[in-house]
């Protein structure tokens, strides 16, 4: 016998009254750093040696300076020297006729401020001091009663 | 008895009416022996047939993509940029998403963290979607593929952390959470 | 691949970040400059000095006194060594020479100019100086 059958179906999505659901997808984050220093008051200071006296008695000391740099936190200083362009890489030059030499302090670090989320943070603050001293009793190279200021330009070269 | 099988009939009360009534309790007795056989009629029933969808979404693609940075050389004078990767989600069709986030175990809910020192920011593109097949009595169909974009970039002038020459490559798990 | 990709581009990325006081690789350059002047004037601090009332004072043969306060001893040389680079400095000893040109004291000498030699020793030469007054 034959049976016809009447068939309904409801299908489709019952409306949630206010219910929310979250999936998450996980993926890596990745990221190499090549670690960096950085002059930062770079051809703005002067070891200036004043009035050198042909055949003047004492020694004469020029004025002590602060080389900044800024670097990738943790990241230390291994040797400094001076350049070879005007001078010796330990710091003697010659600056009309009369003979100088430098010296480099030991670097002073103030380690600079992590980053969070919210900063990028600040380099380590590496300080080195230059000063500079000129034997007694040089004559100078001047045909003149006085000669100057000459200057000439020393670099420091820090080694990390 | 004769009599009681058939209905009666009134007849009228002549000699004819008894050979009537015999004839009409032969031909009803030959109706109800052949009755069996005869198809003459069908009926039906109806009945509802019901389902209560949960609508979802899923990851297709989790733990497998690297959003990446490349080298990070400090203090460089121009932002850096990644390459953008493609989180997947296959979704009820039509199911929409309402908004996304990041996790916070690793940085912020808006997609900030810090790797060997340095901050980086993600963002995650509007979702693009390929609408899935509908279902037929012959197939179940595809879901919906929900697909967001998601990139990344570090500020210039970072010093970052290391105290190596080099540190790296360095990694860490980020999560996009959906919202439907 | 992967590998030589990196580092290409870290060798782009240093070599991107150059120019006054920056970086190379494990280096960092900053530079500053020397200054001096040079004058051949004598010094503030030097002075003449010139006998005094006080000859043969501390039993040297000739004590003079300089304007700034110090007592300077000059000894004759002996035969064999040079005078002593003692009491350092600028100083120049002129002897005492009257007007009609005749040295006082127990200094003598006849009419003219009494004149002194000194040897300043420098660094990479030494100096001859002599003064002469007339």
């Amino acid at each position: 016998m034959k049976r016809i059958l009447i068939a309904a179906a409801i299908a489709g999505a019952a409306a949630l009254p206010a219910q929310s659901a979250t999936t998450s997808n996980n993926f890596n984050v990745s990221t190499s750093l090549s670690s960096q220093c950085q002059a930062t008051n770079s051809g703005s200071q002067t070891v200036d040696f004043g009035t050198y006296t042909a055949f003047q008695a004492t020694p004469q000391a020029g004025t002590s300076v602060n080389l900044l740099f800024q670097c990738t936190r943790g990241f230390a200083p291994t040797s400094v020297a001076f350049d070879t362009v005007n001078g010796t890489a330990a710091g003697v030059g010659v600056l009309v006729g009369l003979q100088y030499s430098l010296s480099a302090g030991a670097a002073s670090i103030v380690a600079g401020t992590a980053a969070t989320t919210a900063t990028i943070g600040t380099g380590d603050a590496v300080t080195y001091a230059v000063s500079g001293s000129m034997p007694a009793n040089q004559a100078g190279a001047c045909a003149t009663s006085a000669c100057g200021p000459t200057s000439h330009v020393r670099t420091l070269i820090v080694t990390f | 008895m004769p009599d009681d099988a058939v209905p009666a009939a009134r007849l009228s009360a002549v000699d004819g009416g008894r050979r009537a009534r015999a004839w009409l309790r032969i031909a009803a007795a030959t109706f109800a022996a052949f009755v069996p056989w005869v198809h003459a009629a069908t009926t039906s029933s109806n009945f509802t047939v019901q389902v209560t969808l949960t609508s979802q979404c899923a990851a297709t693609n989790s733990g497998t993509t690297t959003v990446s940075f490349g080298t990070y050389t400090a203090f460089q004078a121009t932002a850096q940029g990644s390459n953008t990767v493609n989180l997947t989600f296959q979704c009820t069709r039509g199911f929409a998403p309402v908004s996304v986030a990041f996790d916070t175990v690793n940085g912020t809910a808006a997609g900030a963290g810090v790797l060997t020192g340095l901050q980086y920011t993600l963002t995650a593109g509007a979702p693009t979607l390929v609408a899935g097949t509908a279902a037929t009595t012959a197939s179940i169909g595809t879901a919906d593929v929900r697909t967001y974009g998601v990139s990344g970039s570090m500020l210039p002038g970072q010093a970052g952390t290391c105290a190596a020459s080099s540190c790296g490559p360095a990694t860490h798990t980020r999560t996009l959470i959906v919202t439907f | 691949m992967k590998a030589a990709r990196s580092a290409l581009l870290a060798a782009i990325s240093i070599a991107a970040v150059l120019g006054p006081g920056a970086a190379i690789a494990a280096q960092a350059v900053s530079s500053f400059k020397v200054q001096v002047q040079l004058s051949n004037q004598v010094s503030p601090g030097s002075d003449f000095c010139r006998i005094r009332d006080m000859p043969g004072a501390f039993g040297a043969i000739v004590t003079v006194v300089c304007s700034t306060g110090v007592v300077v001893q000059i000894d004759a040389p002996s035969a064999q060594s040079s005078s002593l680079p003692i009491h350092g400095g600028a100083y120049r000893f002129l002897p005492p020479v009257s007007w009609a040109g005749l040295m006082s004291d127990d200094m003598t000498a006849g009419l003219g100019t009494v004149t002194s030699w000194r040897v300043i020793k420098l660094a990479d030469r030494d100096l001859l100086e002599m003064t002469v007054r007339w």
